[in-house]
């Protein structure tokens, strides 16, 4: 795993979430699968034992993840569960796009030409972006 | 659950110059715990008391609900900021000292530690560069399984490759029975490891807590904060 | 405890009495050999003669050195930050360079007794059967009263090094910063005229009083009377006052 590079001004934890999330929505983490020790899940994350913890209680509490008594965590199978939070994800970055587009200037209309141009791989064959 | 050290009104006065005025601390066990300050404002003295470097003071220190003596001494684990080893040492021999007074000591720990550093037990302690120097220091310290582990500046002069070796050691190290007190004014780098943070200043406690409670409320990072709370 | 921190003492010790020891033997070998060859080199003779004497100087210097030296810097210097986190008490830590130190001392003396005992072996003053008689002469001094005489040196090398301790302690304490060594000579000639005093006294007062009361036996008592003076005194100092910078 590539090291994360953490925002000092947020909470960690808050952090952990996220990136664990990603992981979930991105199969990365399968449904059902068993996730490693809070030791070494720490370990990979370079973060206090404790703070991971904290994160994974909370993934816990949203249902993201089950604890089974003495087998251990594991990620959800609920896959509706994942799908609700990969769809709200989804939504999240490109509301964020949005806004950022906005302030740049662009108009609705301008950012849907835009994003479908650079989606069906268009700009960049044209070399051309943004020119209006 | 009982602290592991206990603080109550330490002070320590060097003529009139006051030292520490009037600390009271609790370190909590299982945390890593960061010990902030600019020099002078007496981090180094709070952990000569700890670690039994000073013993003329007024007010009560418990490690273990015990005062500082040779039986606390087994107890903990510290990481001085300079060197202490003697000169005619080769590392071995470093760890064979370990091994013969500290009964916690994982000898094949420190070995395997070492040798994951590239550091050759039968060099000389002479002839180490700082970085190596440091990285032996904090193997001896991190390879005994102590209550309270005090490190003094453990990545100040050392590169930031290095850094991040050190600091994922001591991470490995850490254990819901003990206690890392960690002192640095290094903070950007270290502060997402800490649970709790103690901030000094001329001899007082000026602010302590968790560190994600302490982000919330001022909204910035330890760091951030760290610069505010002592711009000149 | 105690033998852990034995070990490690010595440990930091015996190299440089070691290589003395063996330039010591190295260069009474060589002038005998040149001796016993006929050899008629004035010169080479002397040159021999003058490092034996300078080697011999050395290992006393030596002595004195790891004294004060090792005292002062194991507790003292970066390394009494090792020192005084190890979980041995203060009484273990100064009886360890306590005994070091004498060892060191009674090893060199032998070493030079021994230096001796072959030039007479050479010069035929002696043969190896004198070896018995020589023995036998041992046992003659260890049970007439000299015994008590050998004792009290014994005690007063004991006295002097402990004597040290305090006054290396005694500079260390944290209300001197400054001028470390000037206090340190002045602390031990005043506080060295006063004991010496105080011994002269005692033995006048004591020394007719009854025919046990031997120079030898009074000069035994006071000396460990000031052993343990030191001894505590500097460990209390250790214990209570302790600041290692």
């Amino acid at each position: 795993m590539d090291k994360i590079v953490f925002d000092n001004n947020i909470p960690i934890y808050v952090q952990i979430i996220q990136e664990i999330k990603k992981m979930i929505v991105s199969q990365k983490w399968s449904p059902g699968e068993k996730i490693d020790s809070v030791r070494d899940l720490a370990q990979k994350f370079h973060v206090n034992p404790n703070t991971m913890q904290r994160a994974l209680a909370e993934l816990e509490r949203e249902g993201l993840l089950y604890a089974e008594r003495t087998s251990g965590r594991f990620v959800t199978e609920d896959s509706a569960l994942i799908d609700r939070m990969k769809r709200n994800k989804a939504k999240e970055e490109i509301k964020k796009m949005i806004v950022s587009m906005i302030d740049l200037g662009y108009s609705k209309e301008d950012i849907v030409r835009l994003f479908t141009e650079e989606i069906e791989g268009g700009s960049e064959k044209n070399g051309t972006i943004g020119e209006d | 659950m009982e602290p592991l050290v206990k603080i109550d009104h330490l002070s320590k006065q060097y003529g009139k110059f006051a030292a520490l005025s009037d600390i009271n601390i609790e370190l909590p066990k299982g945390k890593i715990i960061g010990l902030l300050g600019p020099n002078g404002s007496g981090k180094t003295t709070i952990i000569k008391v700890l670690t039994g470097l000073l013993k003329e003071y007024t007010g009560e220190v418990l490690i273990d609900g015990e005062a500082p003596s040779p039986h606390t001494k087994s107890m903990v684990s510290y990481l001085p900021e300079r060197t202490y080893l003697s000169d005619w040492m080769q590392v071995k021999d470093a760890v064979n000292m370990f091994q013969d007074f500290y009964q916690d000591f994982d000898k094949e720990k420190a070995l395997e530690l070492l040798r994951r550093m590239g550091i050759d037990p039968k060099q000389k302690i002479k002839t180490l560069s700082k970085g190596m120097y440091e990285k032996v220091q904090l193997v001896l310290v991190m390879s005994r399984k102590a209550k309270l582990y005090i490190l003094d500046e453990p990545i100040s002069g050392v590169d930031p490759a290095a850094r991040d070796l050190i600091l994922d050691t001591i991470l490995d190290n850490y254990d819901k029975d003990s206690t890392i007190l960690l002192s640095t004014h290094l903070i950007a780098d270290v502060e997402r490891m800490f649970d709790n943070v103690i901030f000094l200043k001329e001899g007082k406690v000026i602010l302590e807590g968790d560190v994600d409670t302490i982000r919330q409320e001022h909204g910035e990072s330890i760091d951030q904060l760290f610069r505010e709370v002592f711009r000149c | 405890m105690l033998g852990k921190l034995l070990k490690q003492e010595f440990k930091a010790t015996y190299k440089n009495f070691v290589s003395l020891y063996i330039a010591l033997f190295l260069i009474l070998f060589v002038s005998l050999g040149l001796n016993k060859t006929g050899i008629d080199a004035e010169f080479l003779n002397v040159i021999l003669m003058l490092s034996f004497v300078a080697v011999a100087a050395a290992i006393c210097v030596v002595i004195l050195i790891v004294i004060i030296s090792r005292f002062d810097k194991s507790l003292y210097g970066q390394e009494g930050y090792l020192t005084f986190t190890l979980p041995v008490t203060e009484s273990s830590i100064v009886l360890t360079k306590l005994i070091t130190s004498f060892v060191w001392i009674l090893l060199s003396g032998m070493a030079f007794l021994l230096c001796a005992y072959i030039v007479l072996l050479y010069l035929g003053e002696i043969n190896w059967s004198d070896f018995n008689e020589f023995m036998q002469m041992i046992r003659q001094m260890i049970q007439s009263s000299t015994i008590s005489q050998i004792l009290m040196v014994i005690a007063a090398i004991i006295e002097g090094i402990l004597f040290l301790y305090f006054l290396i302690t005694f500079t260390n304490l944290s209300f001197i910063n400054r001028f470390r060594i000037p206090i340190g000579i002045v602390l031990y000639a005043l506080i060295n005229t006063v004991v010496t005093r105080l011994k002269i006294f005692a033995v006048d007062k004591l020394a007719n009083a009854a025919s046990y009361l031997t120079f030898a036996n009074i000069e035994l008592v006071l000396s460990l009377i000031f052993i343990v003076l030191f001894f505590t005194v500097t460990v209390y100092l250790m214990k209570k006052h302790l600041i290692v910078r």
